[in-house]
């Protein structure tokens, strides 16, 4: 039978997602960010893993297994944080699965190079749970530093295993299991040292235990119960009366649990109103006292001293500018270069792939418009967004990944945080600003990394002034037909470079100028609160660097893609194939839009390739081009020149559209996945529509005005 | 053709109006009932503070203080006493239990809100007040409950009033009237009262803010005259008789060897006093998380391109932070010499 059906705590798994298959044991992963802990993931679970979003919450969760012995352990990875107060989702999320999921073990990742700060963590995961197992990670990186971990003194003083690792070498993993399956399978038993509580309210917390035990009779934590009780935790107030916390009870103990709530109630204004400050300095003074005992540190050392001097040269006024900037072009390079040939063999699989299968259609004796409207209309479709989305994606988000193992985008986020602080943002959304030139949807969802509210929201809203890759097309194109064409050859190409370069900072200029603004207005009553912790430099993971970009981001943004491009391509299709008198139906959209177009200094058929295009911005121009050429279905140009002749002369195109193409291309409303992504990363109709329209109505503006400008000029 | 274009135009129009919970109609009367609501509640949180004051409400102030005329504060008294929420007796009214524990919910969510909205953003006390007072007729007594829960059930507002708990108890005003404190000795502000918005805009003009330090240096009729922060200026009496006054707490900074971190210099290591009072929220629980406890060694080690903020190495990690973050913080310089400068070891090495 499957192993874990008669775990105490099965339901409750079940309602957090967690599958327990035929698993026997759960283990969690805790721990700060930046101490390897989803190395260590990594190096326990291998490929046998999968991450999608805790139920009704924006935060990752990382799930995989392991077997040691013949027993099956399911590993839960849960959300780096610093504390377990439940201050953040992040933090909320982690202690909610401690305390109702009842983990057979918890893992407490730890990095062996702060371990101070980490054992704060460390003593808050025992107040909940008595089975943990410390994991001291990077212990080579801390032997380099000169400090000295002490396993059995650090078990010593907190009265629970210690294993040192180092999850990138593999070293101590093989111990790091063992142990877990002792504490999982009650081998051996922990007896958690905690901290002592503060003075203020050590006779509360006495008065209230002994009242925990009796309303929740099964739950081994009745301190921190009682201690949650009068700090304020309303989901600890309600499992009470739920009687979650007293599971295998028939049922709840609600006469108890009312009592305990009250006399806690009662307590609380007796108490100091600085006990919050006082508990957490309590656990600082034990975690200090633990590091005394177990910690030697030799003070300084070489490695040391090339983190700060790495640190001073990123930062520094002369070159930390240059550095940042000569990244991002040498990524873009990169991803440009790289993605060319790709980019050109899926397109002509693809292509080859849709005339074979339309001609199998055929032959089969299937209507013509039943072919056209699959293969030449959805397969289409679905094949330009891949061919021009994948490559770049492929190749972008691993070394942007690089970067950021690396240890490097925390010090841009430090160098820039000078300006988004004016713009009342933060300086990590200059990140997943950059992260928006490979996908906006992307970069919406790396917006979780700001644990602000407000300024998260704003980065949320304004990640679609960036250009992603499936605008910079366009642009190219725009550049090099129009600008590049009116300067000498020999500038030509540095030309269209310019341009596109001043397109992009168009866009940064608008993202300062919206934060800005909305920060001023509907965002200044939403909570704030900034802070940036620069890890040191770390020799990045390249496999996992490869996995995590491949799978999370990458697939995950076209998998969403292309479920929303499908239609297009069909509506695409039909718009160009069905007739009323001797005109397409796309013509005569684009007849009926061409007015408005005209007074923003595009035309309709713009217009209407942006309407059908809001699925997927990659397939704008090639719709655009279908409709002027009066063709059935997405078409390229054969060269720059051809389409010269057929905008300029065919359809009377001006620099002005083309000006006003580029802006409108940078500002207009965000492609449907990116909405969508919106949608689901803020859960709020309100934001997602602001996010959409406010875009949309900013590109019809200052279009309006540049068109009208340049037209009077 | 004209007729049908007629017909449908017509019936879209109908159905916008008509539509169950979305169309014009519906909303209108949503919107009514909440105005309707908003006007019993304002009533309420009158009374009660009327009642507070020793003083007794009338259909006049009833209607200056909800902004409705005469005839209508008449309507809605007559509707308030149907529903068992007041008593008129020979033109006073007073409240009933029932319309208390209402009107005490009202001023709970109101607190609350204020209280969240000191603690968590960026806004200036007035307006907090402005947007409490559109929020206390949308919380629910349960989002009420689960606020207070989250904000660590506090016991005041921004300005020092008591937040009622959920059975209805509040706490009288702590502290004296600034009119009844005695001459010259120091006190601090320990309640604002923030109706009227005029009255209170007087008051934050002055330079008067929860806990500010004040000296009453003279009282003439109608006025006070005050030393707030080393400057003298004076109120209206109806305007001080709104300020509370308490004792003096002694605060972090009384040490002269104590500076805000945003201060220390640079390479200079600094020990940790600790977090100011009005550092509160979501920022202090990451302060506190971040090891920023008293007797912490804390060190300026690295500034970026544009100079701010200014990175801290803490417990062997090293965290940015802002200006204003680290304002919040009190420090104690310690030798300069105990800290070695990187500037010298660098040059050492190059």
């Amino acid at each position: 039978m499957s192993g874990c059906e008669t775990c105490p705590a099965y339901e409750q798994l079940t309602r957090m997602g967690i599958s327990m298959g035929r698993y026997d044991r759960v283990v969690a992963l805790a721990g700060n960010p930046n101490t390897g802990k989803s190395t260590l993931f990594n190096a326990l679970t291998g490929l046998r893993q999968h991450t999608g979003n805790w139920p009704g919450k924006t935060v990752t969760r990382a799930e995989g297994g392991f077997e040691f012995r013949d027993v099956r352990f399911k590993l839960v990875d849960l959300p780096g944080t610093y504390s377990l107060m439940a201050a953040s989702q992040d933090e909320e999320v982690a202690r909610d699965f401690l305390l109702f999921a009842r983990p057979d073990c918890t893992v407490v990742v730890t990095d062996a190079t702060a371990l101070e700060r980490n054992l704060n963590m460390v003593l808050q995961v025992m107040e909940v749970t008595s089975r943990v197992v410390v994991c001291v990670n990077l212990i080579d990186e801390a032997e380099r530093k000169g400090i000295r971990v002490d396993a059995e003194a650090l078990s010593a003083e907190l009265g629970v295993p210690v294993v040192l690792t180092s999850a990138r070498s593999g070293r101590g993993v093989r111990e790091l299991v063992e142990t877990v399956a002792e504490v999982a399978e009650g081998a051996r038993t922990t007896a958690p040292r905690l901290a002592d509580p503060p003075a203020q309210i050590a006779g509360a917390l006495d008065e209230l235990s002994p009242m925990a035990v009796i309303a929740a009779p099964d739950a081994e934590n009745p301190r921190w119960i009682a201690y949650r009780l009068l700090d304020g935790d309303h989901r600890v107030r309600q499992a009470l009366g739920t009687g979650e916390l007293a599971v295998g009870e028939e049922d709840g103990r609600e006469k108890e649990a009312q009592e305990l709530v009250a006399r806690a109630d009662a307590l609380r204004p007796t108490l100091d109103q600085d006990f919050r400050d006082a508990t957490v300095e309590a656990l600082y003074a034990r975690a200090e006292v633990a590091v005394a005992q177990a910690v030697r540190d030799r003070g300084s050392s070489r490695m040391r001293d090339l983190d700060r001097r790495i640190d001073r040269i990123v930062t520094s006024p002369v070159l930390g500018l240059p550095i940042m900037l000569g990244l991002l072009a040498l990524v873009f390079w990169i991803t440009v270069i790289g993605a060319n040939l790709p980019s050109q063999l899926l397109a002509q699989m693809f292509f080859a792939a849709e005339g074979w299968g339309a001609s199998l259609f055929a032959s089969l004796g299937s209507p013509e418009w039943l072919t056209g409207l699959l293969w030449h209309g959805i397969f289409r479709g679905l094949a330009w967004v891949i061919s021009v989305m994948l490559p770049p994606m492929a190749i972008f988000f691993p070394m942007f990944t690089l970067l950021e193992d690396l240890g490097y985008l925390p010090r841009v986020a430090f160098n820039l945080d000078w300006l988004f602080r004016r713009a009342g943002a933060h300086g990590k959304q200059s990140l997943t600003m950059a992260m928006g030139f490979g996908c906006n949807a992307a970069g919406i969802i790396s917006t979780r990394i700001i644990d602000s509210p407000r300024e998260r929201l704003i980065a949320i809203l304004t990640n679609n002034f960036v250009p992603c890759n499936g605008r910079f097309p366009t642009l190219i194109m725009l550049a090099t037909v129009f600008v590049a064409a009116s300067v000498p050859p020999a500038l030509a190409s540095f030309a269209a470079a310019g341009t596109v370069v001043g397109v992009v900072l168009i866009g940064v200029f608008f993202t300062l100028v919206v934060s800005w603004g909305l920060s001023k207005t509907v965002l200044k009553g939403q909570p704030t609160a900034f802070t940036l912790e620069l890890p040191p430099y770390r020799r990045p993971g390249v496999l996992r660097v490869l996995y995590t970009s491949l799978i999370d981001r990458t697939l995950f943004v076209l998998w969403r893609a292309i479920v929303v491009a499908a239609p297009a391509g069909a509506v695409i299709w039909i718009l160009g194939n069905v007739y009323a008198g001797d005109s397409s139906l796309a013509q005569i959209t684009a007849g009926w839009l061409d007015p408005f177009g005209q007074a923003v200094g595009l035309d309709g058929v713009i217009l209407l390739a942006y309407v059908i295009a809001i699925p997927a911005n990659e397939i704008v121009v090639p719709t655009m081009l279908m409709v002027y050429a009066g063709l059935g279905m997405m078409t390229e140009p054969a060269s720059y020149d051809a389409l010269r002749t057929m905008l300029v002369d065919e359809h009377g195109w001006t620099l002005t559209t083309a000006i006003c193409l580029m802006l409108f291309s940078l500002l207009h409303n965000p492609c449907g996945t990116t909405i969508w992504t919106m949608w689901k990363e803020t859960r709020s109709r309100r934001w997602t529509t602001l996010g959409a329209l406010m875009p949309l109505g900013l590109a019809f503006v200052v279009t309006f005005v540049v068109a009208n400008a340049m037209r009077a000029w | 053709m004209s007729g049908l274009w007629f017909i449908s135009i017509l019936f879209v129009g109908l159905a916008a109006w008509f539509m169950p919970r979305h169309g014009v109609a519906a909303r209108l009367a949503r919107w009514r009932e909440v105005r309707h609501r908003v006007s019993v509640e304002d009533a309420l949180k009158h009374m009660l503070a009327a009642r507070q004051r020793g003083i007794s409400a009338t259909g006049e102030s009833v209607a200056g203080a909800v902004g409705i005329g005469a005839s209508s504060a008449t309507a809605l008294i007559e509707e308030m006493e149907r529903e068992g929420l007041l008593e008129s007796r020979a033109g006073a009214l007073s409240l009933t239990a029932h319309g208390r524990d209402y009107a005490l919910q009202v001023v709970r969510a109101h607190r609350l809100w204020e209280r969240y909205l000191d603690d968590e953003t960026d806004l200036p006390l007035t307006a907090i007040h402005v947007a409490a007072d559109r929020a206390e007729h949308r919380l629910t007594v349960d989002q009420a409950d689960r606020l207070d829960a989250q904000l660590g059930h506090p016991p005041t507002d921004p300005h020092g009033d008591p937040i009622p708990t959920t059975g209805g108890e509040i706490a009288p005003f702590p502290g004296v009237p600034l009119t009844d404190y005695p001459l010259g000795e120091e006190g601090e502000v320990t309640h604002l009262e923030d109706e009227p918005p005029g009255v209170f805009e007087t008051i934050v003009r002055v330079g008067l803010s929860h806990g500010t330090r004040v000296r009453v240096t003279e009282r003439r009729p109608g006025l006070i005259r005050l030393e707030v922060d080393g400057r003298a200026v004076s109120l209206p009496a109806v305007a001080a008789a709104n300020v509370h006054m308490g004792p003096v707490r002694e605060p972090l900074e009384a040490a002269t060897d104590v500076i805000p971190l945003d201060r220390l210099r640079r390479n200079q290591t600094a020990e940790v006093v600790g977090i100011d009072d009005r550092v509160r929220g979501l920022t202090r629980r990451r302060l506190l998380d971040l090891g920023i406890t008293p007797g912490t060694e804390i060190r300026p080690e690295l500034e970026p391109l544009f100079g701010r903020p200014r990175a801290f190495r803490i417990r062997h990690t090293l965290v940015a932070l802002r200006d204003e973050q680290a304002a919040g913080i009190q420090v104690r310089p310690l030798l300069a010499d105990s800290a070695p400068d990187i500037d010298s070891g660098e040059r050492e090495a190059s």
